[in-house]
């Protein structure tokens, strides 16, 4: 058992195999010794972390991911339903599960998260995705105008 | 920072006191990790002081919470919520909302839901770390990407500036093959823009060849057509960004302009029809019924070179130049010609560099000194070559397929199986794989390493007399005017491209721009190879950005159900491009161009005369325009069917 201490002060127990699919605790545990003292993420809250041990708990069985490969296409229609439904929270969630994942360099979770961020992008209209995410539109009309005008080419002719 | 034990006094308040003495200071105390039992009665002095609020007070109060907007309610009953409610740390203040909520009717719930959602929304592209959004825009289709450039200020900082250049933009080239990685330099780049620097280079070079693929798929172009080789057959063609070469049975090799469609050299000297070319950097090799080989220097119109020893016909021919093997070790380990005569022999020889080399033709000696090998073994014309490295391919009208090693000149193996004449072959460095046509109507798939038939293709009913063979792909065309896309890997056909009415006479394929361009009696139609074939995830989205609204394409299936889900679909028919022609004698295309060779019927004039299209599909202001240029005419001198602006012949220069 591996002792984890949140941002928030709270204290985990998870399985070795299970919270080592994060590359950052499965090298703290092999480059330090870190015996029976919790280690602390200070970047993470118990309410992300909870969900991090959820998911990781889940895909404890998956085959290691293969490195990843600059050059291929990538697809965000491959969640499975298992992840579509843990990764269906709030904005709020997902942006600190986002972070997480990357600072506790977790592939397969980070690739889940920014895949359903672009599935909310996918296919909406400028005012469409400003709504989606609460964004201000912050260019002057003029401005606005122009890179409109910039960007046609990308529209559907 | 207080202490569990140094906690003032303040923060026990008797609510009966309304309102609240607030001349005491009160600051939020966040950090205080643990439940005290201190802090448990505050969560319920503040629950019992919300239920004692009218109704419309709860609600506002509520809505201030959500907002932590703690200072602009003149209501003092709300204004007292609020700062007992500030006293509470961060976990109390959960515990204490959770509970509220609870207590709370259907009607403020909703109200609640509505202000809650807009505040847990997030700027994620704006917010998260640089490399993080360029993670999720990875993800994104083209026009979403475009889309989102528009959204704020901070996006479009993420997407357009010189960073992102390289980060999105150049990566997306790459992704969808406008341009191979060891290209893709500033200087690449700048020369294409005509030396017009951008921090945007990588944004604009993949603009232009996004349009570019549009009006492939749209079938606008401009178009140059010109006359050449008077009523003759073009045998082969070949061409760059400057120049057309065609050989023809009127004995020329002729080199056109591009452009301006203008014949700029004739290169005479065989005795016979040339029935095979090709040119490797400026060196011209031609084949022919004169029964030679003859190397030319394409700067000086030269014939440096002429060799003899083949005793019929020259039908085939092959500049095979050396490429690394697995061991590092190049092969072949010079630059050779190959070529497949009627006389049942292939021949082996050096290609000379026609501005270094010493000259030669069968009056210089007796010993050929580019002269490497002989290979015999068939028993009659070799019709088709193809080779990589040091394999090579021989297929003929024995019915027999070779495979020779160009290192030794031996035969490796011969594969017997086709019941006729053997027309095309294939060969696939990548997959050790041959494959050949055969009037049988099959097509055979051989693997050139152990020797086996892997696959015998049915489906053809007729003659299959042309073959291209890529890594993930086998076209064949055959007399039954259909072509057909396999798997060179399982055998499968992916896909039958019908609509010619009559037998294929040419087609040329590539699947980096994910196109097929094929010629029969009466014109040229282009195909997409596959719905999965654009170099980016065949999303729909990806498809929908790619593919115009007014193409065909949008009408038909982009996917057919498979067994372990979606498949892409192999074949959609794009457009026709050339019509109202007699014949198609030559199809040839790059990611821009579209050349042809054709036989047309010229108003005023008896019988068939040979002429050449060019359709230009790079984005461009005067689209859609069509010239009619000299070609090898001086002048059109009939009075009858004159083309009627001759002298706007380009534009561009």
């Amino acid at each position: 058992m591996v002792k984890l201490t949140s941002s928030d002060g709270q204290e985990f127990n998870v399985a070795e195999d299970i919270i080592t699919q994060s590359q950052l605790i499965k090298n703290m545990l092999s480059d330090l010794e870190v015996g029976e003292a919790a280690i602390p993420l200070p970047n993470v809250t118990a309410h992300i972390l909870t969900k991090i041990i959820e998911y990781a708990t889940h895909h404890k069985d998956d085959a290691p991911p293969p490195p990843e490969d600059e050059m291929k296409a990538k697809s965000s229609d491959d969640i499975d339903e298992w992840d579509r439904d843990f990764i269906a929270v709030d904005q709020g969630t997902l942006f600190e599960i986002i972070l997480a994942a990357n600072y506790m360099d977790m592939q397969g979770l980070l690739d889940l998260g920014c895949k359903t961020v672009a599935n909310m992008i996918k296919g909406k209209s400028v005012e469409e995705i400003r709504k989606t995410f609460n964004i201000t539109n912050d260019f002057t009309p003029e401005e606005e105008e122009q890179i409109r005008k910039e960007n046609e080419w990308c529209e559907d002719r | 920072m207080l202490t569990e034990s140094e906690e003032p006094e303040r923060k026990r308040i008797n609510y009966n006191q309304s309102p609240v003495d607030l001349s005491i200071p009160l600051t939020p105390t966040t950090d205080c990790p643990t439940f005290t039992e201190t802090s448990h009665f505050q969560i319920n002095d503040l629950i019992s002081y919300y239920s004692s609020l009218s109704p419309k007070h709860k609600n506002i109060a509520l809505g201030e919470l959500l907002k932590q907007n703690c200072d602009c309610s003149p209501e003092p009953e709300i204004h007292n919520f609020i700062n007992i409610y500030n006293l509470l740390n961060a976990n109390q203040k959960t515990t204490a909302l959770i509970e509220i909520l609870k207590q709370s009717s259907i009607t403020t719930l909703q109200q609640i839901s509505c202000t809650i959602l807009p505040l847990l929304k997030c700027n994620f592209l704006g917010k998260l770390p640089t490399e993080l959004g360029y993670k999720i825009l990875e993800y994104l289709d083209i026009r979403s990407i475009v889309r989102c450039m528009q959204v704020c200020k901070s996006w479009k900082t993420l997407i357009d500036g010189e960073v992102a250049d390289q980060a999105i933009w150049k990566k997306r080239i790459l992704l969808e093959g406008f341009a191979k990685e060891n290209q893709l330099n500033p200087t690449f780049i700048s020369d294409f823009m005509n030396g017009s620097q951008s921090v945007n280079m990588y944004k604009e070079f993949y603009k232009h060849h996004h349009l570019t693929r549009q009006n492939w798929l749209l079938g606008r172009y401009r178009k140059v057509s010109f006359p050449g080789h008077g009523r003759h057959v073009v045998t082969s063609l070949q061409f760059d960004g400057d120049n057309i070469i065609s050989g023809s049975d009127d004995h020329t090799i002729q080199i056109y302009d591009t452009k301006t469609g203008l014949l700029v050299k004739k290169l005479e000297g065989h005795a016979g029809g040339v029935w095979a070319l090709q040119y490797w950097n400026s060196t011209l090799v031609s084949g022919s019924t004169d029964r030679t080989v003859r190397v030319w220097d394409m700067d000086t119109e030269e014939c440096t070179h002429v060799f003899d020893g083949h005793t019929s016909t020259v039908r085939c021919l092959l500049i095979i130049t050396p490429q690394m093997n697995s061991e590092g070790v190049m092969e072949p380990s010079e630059p050779l010609i190959v070529t497949g005569s009627r006389d049942a022999t292939l021949r082996v020889w050096r290609l000379p560099n026609p501005k270094e080399d010493r000259k030669w033709n069968p009056l210089t000696g007796y010993q050929n000194p580019y002269f490497k090998f002989l290979c015999t073994g068939h028993t009659n014309s070799v019709r088709a070559i193809a080779g990589c490295g040091n394999v090579l391919v021989s297929g003929s009208y024995d019915t027999t397929v070779r495979v020779w090693n160009l290192d030794t000149g031996e035969c490796t193996f011969t594969f017997e199986g086709h019941r006729e004449k053997v027309y095309s072959i294939g060969y696939c460095h990548e997959l050790k794989r041959a494959v050949s046509g055969s009037m049988d109507a099959t097509v055979r798939v051989w693997c050139t390493q152990t020797g086996v038939n892997l696959f015998v293709l049915e489906g053809h009913n007729s003659l299959v007399g042309l073959l291209e063979l890529t890594p993930k792909y086998l076209i064949s065309a055959a007399a039954d005017s259909t072509l057909r896309i396999w798997s060179p890997t399982t055998g499968e056909c992916l896909g039958t491209l019908t609509g010619h009415t009559a037998a294929i006479t040419c087609f040329h394929h590539d699947p980096i721009p994910n196109r097929i361009v094929s010629g029969s009696d009466g014109g040229v139609k282009i195909w997409e190879l596959s719905t999965d074939g654009y170099g980016v995830s065949s999303s729909m989205h990806n498809l929908a950005s790619i593919i115009p609204k007014s193409s065909r394409l949008r009408k038909s299936l982009h996917f057919t159900q498979g067994p372990n889900g979606p498949e892409p679909v192999h074949g959609r028919f794009i457009g026709d491009v050339v019509t109202n022609v007699v014949g198609v004698w030559r199809v040839r295309m790059d990611a821009y161009k579209l050349v042809c060779s054709v036989q047309v019927t010229e108003p005023g004039l008896e019988g068939h005369r040979t002429w050449f299209e060019v359709l230009d599909f790079t984005e461009h202001p005067d689209i859609g325009k069509e010239i009619k240029a000299l070609g090898d005419r001086t002048s059109w001198e009939t009075a009858e069917g004159t083309p009627e602006d001759i002298d706007a012949v380009d534009e561009s220069t």
